[in-house]
């Protein structure tokens, strides 16, 4: 119970006028009269027992006094709120903004939108002299106002509010807001988003929430944290939540792109939701994929893609009913690669010839124009600015730990490599595959691969065998202490049919890239970037690439201090003012899971018009009856009219007793 | 507007010698009025024993032989009588409504009463009548007995201020039980407010007044706040002899309606004395006394055409 003008309840002074009036009423006027035969056939005559007399008047003292107790609450607007303001001194408005908040009602109503209203109303309910504080979240909070009394600020802040494209993280929020509660307890943090379960778990990759602890218990004493819902009751949402795109090893124009569409867990359960999923590379369509969907299903999608380099791929997803565009597109141009460096070193080739099949790969490879190989001696080691050394034969005293390194026939032990050389080799007419799945492998036909094994080496700890000759391993490869590792145990020269098929260089080719496939910056100088993340920028303005209404605009922003925030779906691309200086690419996509995955009202009728305040289960007051809460002002009203005309009625109708 | 307990000042001594002055005067003035009036008029067949010879007629048996004009028998040889004016001497009856509601709240009534039985008794005393003054409430009173002459004023005087005002009325049982007597040409005078238990008592009750002989007269007094109300708002009212209280709110509407019924009620009793040949004459305590009064002797009483 609060009054949210609680300086009119001075007014309740005023019940002293009828008790006064009450005890020191002014008597009626007497008259002796000769007969009273005449004023006993008027119609309004009354005559009534003393007791009755009596009642009549402190009845009517009684309703006089209701009235104006009545009358008094209505002014001062006494509130039987629903647990939001009883009794706190803070409330901080926590404001979900994240991407899923742009669902729409069939009235056109974002859940931001559903979600300011129902704070403004809420506002409306707490007392004047409670301070109140907004904070809105993506993927950080921001506080939009500090802690003020005055509504009116805080109003003009909440129609600042926008749906921003990134995924929501309602903890680091929380946090904050904690803080601003604390300022003066006991207060309340109003929690309004679209899934304020969710909150509990703001980590994409955990998506159980069934046994996760709510967040509010850690809150601190005296903050009560108050969920509300403004999610719709069985929202549909297809989503992209993952995408990846890459050039296909040894072949030009070739693109693999793995796509993951999913559709929210909250969708009706009986429907089958049907997507498509259009690919348009360069503005041509390229392919279309219908997936049908159950809810909670997520399909991946390897899409073979052909084009040009830095060409502009798009992925547009569309279904009936989808709740949510933003995670509903992908742009990104194919990748760019440059070649790889690597430094093949090998002993000096006027004292140990030169496997000619060793070299006939990697310069079949660096024809193809994926790599730029400088061989070297011994002598030349170390070599700065590669991406990937191979050892052919020899191998440094000191093991290079930060280099990915291929290793053919290593003659001794260094660093994490243990083996040792057969000088007269051992012939294999066949060998074994470790691995079939391992991308060293891909597109290498193992089954016809006849060699001569040349070393032996230990495949301990995260070494994994991918081809076995006997029993010994010839091809490993493997992590070492974030160090990628390739070890070759034969000699393509020495062996019969090896040098002879395709698989040996295809072998290289994929080593090469396997082996470099982390190297930042290597493989593009495009860069991906998930929204909300702050980027390094270069340069003092960027042009934004984004797919709107059916067509690409581009827009340009400045950048302040390097840094921008990526909070648009798109393309960017940096204008530098020196020539020289290169440009920066990236794209960013939303790609959330948690913000696909677009949450249902938990209980049936909190959708945006029923958005209820749901209490934490720790500070869940006692409920009241339905009507009786929120703003009694009207109640107070109707109170004072009916006891108004029922004392009109039955005091002032004929006679005044 | 009245007080709330309006007690007008009750003059004991309305009796003094300058009301009796003016009664004089008033008896003289209506003895001058009558004069006026009897040019013209036929004497009264009737004959009587005064020394005012009024005609002749022949001896018959059983005549009184003292009558018998005996120069007249000496001229014409035949008996004839003398025969004389006829003096008649009425009784008159004086009722005097001594109620609560004749002395409270408003006093003038009682005033006006007792100087009305008192002027009418004056009058009788000095026409040589009998005299006969009652009071009445619930019921008839002792009478004052008979008097006749002049000298008996004081008595009257004494007697009126010696009534007691208080008790309820009963007009019905009053009318009912008072039988005046029938030996002489009686006149009676009803001084009352004429309230009663009820709005219609009166007018029911004046129906035994038919048997009553000789004329009757019915003189009602009120005053004029009882006409009129001067009252307004939340009043709380106190009959004076019910010592009933009644609480009203009362607007200039009801007082309206007051007003229509208390004319109604004078109305009723009019026509009530009218139809049954009774005088009513109505008496507001604020009119000058001596204009009611010559108005009420000239309304053909027998008691200004005698003497």
């Amino acid at each position: 119970m609060t009054f949210l003008n609680p300086s009119l309840l001075g007014l309740l002074g005023l019940v002293l006028i009828p008790f006064v009036l009450y005890f020191f009423r002014r008597k009626s006027k007497r008259f002796s009269v000769s007969t009273l035969v005449f004023f006993k056939t008027l119609a309004r005559e009354h005559q009534e027992s003393a007791w009755l007399r009596r009642m009549k008047k402190f009845l009517s003292l009684l309703m006089t006094l209701i009235i104006l107790c009545a009358a008094i609450f209505a002014l001062s607007r006494l509130i039987f709120s629903s647990g939001t303001a009883d009794d706190v001194r803070t409330v901080v408005v926590l404001l979900d903004r994240s991407a899923s908040m742009a669902v729409e009602d069939e009235n056109g109503t974002s859940r931001l939108d559903a979600a300011i209203a129902q704070v403004k109303d809420e506002l409306l309910k707490i007392p004047e002299d409670v301070g109140v504080a907004l904070i809105a979240y993506d993927v950080r909070p921001e506080i939009l106002q500090p802690r003020t009394f005055k509504r009116r600020e805080l109003i003009s802040r909440l129609g600042e509010v926008a749906v921003r494209p990134m995924s929501g993280d309602s903890g680091a929020a929380l946090d904050a807001a904690n803080v601003l509660a604390k300022l003066e307890t006991p207060a309340a943090i109003w929690h309004l988003s679209d899934d304020p379960a969710g909150s509990f778990s703001s980590d994409p990759e955990s998506e159980s929430t069934e046994n996760a602890e709510p967040e509010v218990a850690s809150a601190d004493a005296g903050v009560r944290v108050d969920e509300i819902s403004v999610a719709l009751p069985n929202p549909i949402n297809v989503g992209i939540t993952a995408f990846n795109v890459r050039s296909v090893p040894l072949e030009h124009g070739q693109f693999d792109a793995y796509v993951q569409v999913a559709l929210n867990d909250d969708a009706p359960k009986d429907e089958t939701v049907i997507a498509k999923l259009e690919v348009i590379v360069g503005s041509i369509p390229s392919q279309i994929r219908e997936l049908e969907l159950k809810p909670g299903q997520r399909e991946g999608l390897v899409l073979k893609l052909n084009g040009a380099e830095n060409q502009m791929l798009r992925l547009q997803l569309s279904s009936e009913k989808d709740a949510l565009s933003t995670d509903n597109v992908v742009l990104a141009p194919l990748p760019d690669a440059r070649p790889i460096v690597a430094a093949w070193i090998r002993p000096d080739p006027e004292k140990e010839p030169v496997d000619p099949y060793l070299q006939l790969a990697l310069n079949s490879i660096h024809e193809d124009g994926q790599l730029e190989l400088y061989a070297g001696t011994p002598d030349d080691w170390p070599i700065e600015g590669v991406d990937v050394v191979i050892f052919d034969r020899w191998l440094p005293d000191t093991w290079p730990e930060n280099l990915p390194a291929i290793v053919l026939n290593p003659p001794r032990n260094v660093g994490p490599i243990v083996a040792q050389q057969l000088p007269n080799g051992i012939p294999h007419d066949e060998i074994r595959v470790g691995n079939e799945e391992h991308p060293l492998l891909f597109r290498v036909a193992s089954n016809r691969i006849a060699l001569t094994q040349t070393a032996v080496f230990s495949v301990a700890g995260s070494m994994e065998p991918i081809w076995l000759a006997g029993q010994e391993p010839v091809l490993a490869a493997g992590e070492v202490k974030g160090q990628r590792i390739v070890m070759m145990g034969f000699t393509p020269g020495q062996s019969e049919r090896l040098p002879l098929l395709a698989s040996f260089p295809i072998l290289m080719a994929n080593s090469l890239l396997w082996a470099v496939e982390s190297s930042p910056g290597l493989q593009r100088q495009f860069r991906e970037y998930s929204t909300g993340e702050l980027a390094e920028i270069n340069a003092p303005d960027v042009t934004w690439s984004r797919w709107e209404d059916g067509r690409l605009k581009k827009s340009r922003t400045k950048v302040e201090g390097g840094l921008m925030e990526l909070n648009q779906v798109g393309i960017f691309e940096t204008i530098p003012t020196d020539p020289k200086t290169p440009k920066q690419m990236g794209s960013a996509f939303l790609l959330s899971a948690n913000e696909s995955n677009v949450r249902g009202a938990r209980e049936a009728g909190t959708g945006a018009a029923g958005a209820e305040l749901n209490q934490a289960p720790e500070a869940e007051p006692a409920k009241r009856a339905g009507w009786l809460r929120g703003d009694l002002t009207w109640l107070f009203l109707a109170i004072a009219v009916i006891f108004l005309i029922v004392e009109s009625y039955f005091f002032h109708r004929h006679a005044v007793y | 507007m009245p007080e709330a307990t309006p007690e007008s000042k009750a003059a004991e001594d309305f009796f003094d010698v300058e009301f009796l002055d003016r009664l004089r005067a008033l008896f003289l003035k209506l003895r001058k009025r009558r004069q006026l009036k009897k040019k013209g008029m036929q004497s009264t067949p009737a004959t009587g024993y005064t020394r005012e010879f009024k005609d002749f007629r022949h001896y018959t048996k059983n005549d009184d032989y003292r009558a018998i004009d005996w120069r007249l028998y000496a001229r014409l040889d035949r008996l004839f009588v003398r025969l004389y004016e006829e003096i008649q001497e009425y009784h008159i009856h004086v009722l005097v409504d001594t109620s609560a509601s004749m002395a409270q709240p408003f006093a003038e009534k009682k005033t006006a009463a007792l100087k009305l039985a008192v002027a009418l008794s004056y009058l009788g005393l000095v026409g040589q009548h009998r005299v006969s003054l009652y009071q009445m409430a619930d019921k008839v009173g002792d009478p004052l007995p008979p008097m006749k002459g002049q000298g008996n004023v004081k008595r009257v005087i004494d007697f009126a201020k010696r009534l007691e005002f208080g008790g309820t009325t009963d007009l019905n049982a009053c009318f009912r039980d008072f039988q005046p007597s029938r030996q002489r040409y009686g006149i009676v005078f009803v001084i009352s407010d004429l309230y009663g238990q009820d709005v219609d008592e009166a007018q029911k009750a004046i129906r035994h007044a038919t048997s009553w002989p000789g004329e009757v007269h019915f003189i009602q007094v009120f005053h004029p706040w009882e006409e009129k109300p001067e009252i307004d708002g939340e009043i709380e009212l106190i009959d004076v002899e019910t010592d009933e209280h009644r609480r009203l709110w009362f607007t200039p509407k009801d007082l309206k309606k007051y007003e229509a019924r208390y004319q109604q009620f004078l109305s009723e009793i009019d026509h009530a004395c009218k139809t049954r040949q009774i005088d009513y004459q109505r008496w507001r305590t604020d009119l000058p006394f001596e204009e009611l009064f010559l108005d009420l002797l000239s309304r053909g009483s027998a008691l200004a055409s005698g003497n």
